[in-house]
């Protein structure tokens, strides 16, 4: 995987961009070829040419977009703030159509022994649908999670084939609303007991800044970390619980996520990310000291003057590439990596052999990419 | 020779083990798949229409484009994938061939994305003042005006907006800095009603809105030593004014969000990156309308006589080149000083015969601002 993202990378910074449909169908190759059911991995036969001619496809459809809404904003300034506001919106809406229809990008283009997966449905139904839980989940501060979650996963589970056998989905509501409104509450009870804390002990101005007080940093802290951790733990809930509602015929999905390896992984990120930033710190520190006595005049008046200035654009280029690189190349390999590892070994298929009897149905579609869920940047893997 | 493998038709999720037998050459030879060794073939693939379909290391899953899209042959173990390649080597022809294509797919893509983006940076100078054309001016003076509110917000502090030095538009200032705007637009033809305010604020700057509004900055006026610093930069802020600069940047930078976006593939454009790549190309086309404006104002100081040199001296005085700034010079939008003092330069050898302003006005412009003293230097 490593190897895969590194590559891929670099022939992205070389190909301006254009290489990066090709990694990610790279990556998908490795995820689907290396999940293993019954001893059978997955297939994934997605052409990366699909994407790259999805992606221009959904810059055709932004282009009147912005070009109205240039319009807009310079006919009347005014209406700059709204029309942005309105865009917003729209992508959101947008958004939910993308995931949908590149779900069904992914899924058509996915095979088990031989049977390629599908999805029916509509993915302006979906988009619907999910905008208007979102009206719903701010109308009720969130307490609408549990149903919304519900519907959209029934909608999605219902709506998938494997070859002519349709995917059943049997979770509701109540299957997470515990864990959900312990979380909920739990976190609005440390937010409540901050703000008191915090009111109770002031922040005190100094220099004309506001530096926050010890017990209300202390309180402030906690309720931050409650809040992280509580939230990938009730990740790892939903996701088991969730998941196993999955039915695909007779055969049946039984997800056990631990929540300590999903919070471990976030934890390993993390130190990592932190030693990653400390070298890079550390690094700027000795170049500037280092600079300071002189050592690089001689090197860095030549970047600097080098053509015009373009050779500090590119130091500040590669600089910057290496970086988000490096958070990137971790994100991938042990965040979205390691997601995928933990649900592909801690699922089990009960029933697996009353598959075999299913039949092909149905080919790839759509036959372009994901091209708005890649310009949205919602595709997931 | 043959192999056993693992077949898979395609139709069903059944499967089951095979025994496959290469049968003549690569081009027009075949594969006849049958259930035992020796056995009576099902099924018989064209060697010319096999492809490899990407899986783990050590395992090769075979299809053809002439049976299902599922159907599959898949051999497992290191030596017996070996084996294989050996047997049929149209595989590596086809994986060979299949390279080659992604890697002119992906060389054309590449051309044409490098295109997109030079046409981009040499062709929107052009054509953004083609679009500019085509707005009425009456519209760009509307949206000057509105950009104007939101400047006296943004500057003024309070509810005051920007302060006028001298409110009187009959005083000797006000009437000698009219006077030197018509002179500058003798010539010329414009739609533009050009306003120059002084305005009280420390920053040494000045600027001009779409539609003709010029801001002055007390900052800038205490800075300059003679009328013909102060009349050259009235003059390169009437020349953006002329040449409608700022709609043409308005236009421009719309056009760059886009193509960042298409080239990141962040259409969003809230990415650092786009951030960096907007401004990048956004000040360069920034840049060239600095030069283009002090060319103007070279122009105007030689038909009306005065030193052209004389706004490159005070550039040189108010953002002197240091080294910093010649390093991030891609990233600014303004050019070098010395490039700006290039482009001021007269080539014919036409030395300054008279100044922008008699000693009298100048005297009182330096003094609208309820200046200190005499001005430094005096005209």
């Amino acid at each position: 995987m490593l190897g895969i993202v590194l590559r891929g990378y670099l022939l992205t910074l070389i190909t301006v961009g254009i290489y990066r449909f090709w990694l990610t169908t790279r990556k998908r190759r490795f995820y689907w070829s290396n999940t293993v059911i019954d001893g059978h991995p997955l297939e994934y036969t997605g052409r990366s040419i699909q994407l790259l001619v999805g992606f221009l496809l959904a810059v055709l459809i932004f282009i009147p977009i912005y070009g109205g809404l240039f319009y807009l904003t310079t006919a009347n300034p005014l209406l700059a703030g709204p029309s942005y506001i309105g865009l917003f919106v729209l992508l959101y809406f947008l958004s939910g159509y993308a995931a949908f229809r590149g779900r069904r990008f992914r899924l058509t283009r996915t095979l088990w022994r031989g049977i390629r997966f599908g999805q029916s449905g509509s993915a302006w139904g979906y988009a619907l649908r999910r905008f208007g839980w979102i009206v719903l989940m701010c109308l009720t501060l969130g307490l609408v999670y549990p149903l919304m979650l519900a519907s959209l996963y029934r909608y999605r589970f219902s709506h998938t084939w494997f070859g002519d056998l349709r995917f059943g989905f049997t979770g509701r509501a109540r299957t997470i609303a515990g864990p959900y409104f312990l979380v909920y509450f739990a976190n609005a009870i440390a937010l409540a007991i901050a703000a008191v804390v915090t009111t109770l002990h002031p922040w005190p101005r100094i220099d004309g800044d506001y530096v926050p007080s010890g017990p209300s940093l202390w309180a402030l802290g906690i309720a931050s970390v409650l809040l992280a951790v509580s939230i990938v733990w009730f990740r790892a809930r939903e996701r088991s619980a969730m998941f196993s509602c999955i039915e695909i015929g007779a055969a049946k999905l039984e997800v056990t996520l631990r929540a300590r390896s999903l919070v471990g992984q976030y934890l390993v990120y993390g130190v990592l990310v932190s030693i990653i930033s400390f070298g890079f710190i550390l690094a700027l520190g000795l170049t500037v000291t280092h600079a300071e006595t002189g050592a690089f005049d001689a090197l860095i008046e030549s970047v600097a003057l080098f053509g015009r200035g373009l050779g500090t654009l590119i130091a500040i280029a590669m600089a910057y590439l290496l970086v988000v690189a490096a958070y990137s190349l971790l994100w991938e390999t042990i965040i979205s990596f390691g997601y995928w590892k933990l649900v592909a070994r801690n699922t089990i298929i009960a029933n697996i052999d009353t598959l075999s009897t299913v039949r092909a149905q149905g080919g790839e579609s759509p036959n372009i990419g994901e091209g708005l869920a890649d310009a949205l940047n919602v595709g997931a893997y | 020779m043959g192999f056993p493998a693992f077949y898979q038709d395609g139709k069903s999720a059944t499967g089951r083990q095979v025994y496959c037998q290469p049968e003549g050459d690569p081009q027009s030879g075949t594969i006849a798949i049958s259930d035992t060794h020796g056995g009576r073939p099902f099924e018989r693939w064209k060697q010319a229409e096999l492809f490899i379909m990407a899986s783990r290391k050590d395992t090769l899953r075979i299809g053809s484009t002439g049976d299902m899209p599922g159907a599959r042959l898949v051999v497992e173990g290191r030596e017996d994938v070996e084996q294989i390649r050996v047997q049929l080597p149209s595989l590596a022809h086809h994986r060979a061939a299949d390279r080659l294509r992604q890697v002119r797919l992906i060389g054309l893509s590449m051309a044409a994305m490098m295109s997109v983006i030079l046409a981009y940076l040499y062709g929107v100078p052009l054509l953004s003042g083609r679009v500019v054309e085509m707005i009425s001016p009456q519209w760009e003076a509307q949206l000057g005006e509105t950009v104007a509110e939101q400047v006296a917000e943004h500057f003024g502090a309070g509810a005051g907006g920007l302060e006028l030095c001298d409110p009187n538009p009959e005083s000797i200032a006000n009437l000698a800095i009219a006077e030197f705007a018509q002179r500058a637009l003798e010539t010329i033809e414009t739609p533009f009603d050009i306003r120059i305010a002084v305005v009280r604020s420390d920053v040494p700057n000045a600027f001009a809105l779409p539609g003709g509004r010029i801001y002055f900055f007390e900052g800038l006026l205490r800075e300059a030593v003679s009328g013909d610093e102060f009349a050259g930069v009235l003059a390169h802020e009437i020349g953006h004014v002329i040449h409608r600069h700022g709609m043409e940047q308005l236009v421009a930078s719309a056009g760059t969000g886009l193509l960042v976006g298409f080239v990141l593939g962040d259409i969003t454009g809230i990415s650092v990156a786009g951030a960096l790549g907007s401004m990048l190309i956004d000040s360069r086309f920034s840049r060239e309308h600095e030069l283009a404006a002090d060319r103007f104002a070279r122009d105007v100081a030689v038909r009306l006589g005065f030193d052209a040199l004389a706004l490159a001296d005070l550039l040189d005085r108010v953002a002197e080149d240091d080294g910093f700034s010649r390093a991030l010079a891609l990233l600014s939008t303004h050019p070098l000083t010395d490039d700006r003092r290039h482009a001021l330069e007269v080539d014919t050898d036409s030395p300054a015969t008279s100044s922008a302003f008699t000693a009298k006005q100048w005297y009182a412009i330096s003094q609208m601002c309820g200046g200190e003293d005499t001005p430094r230097g005096g005209d």
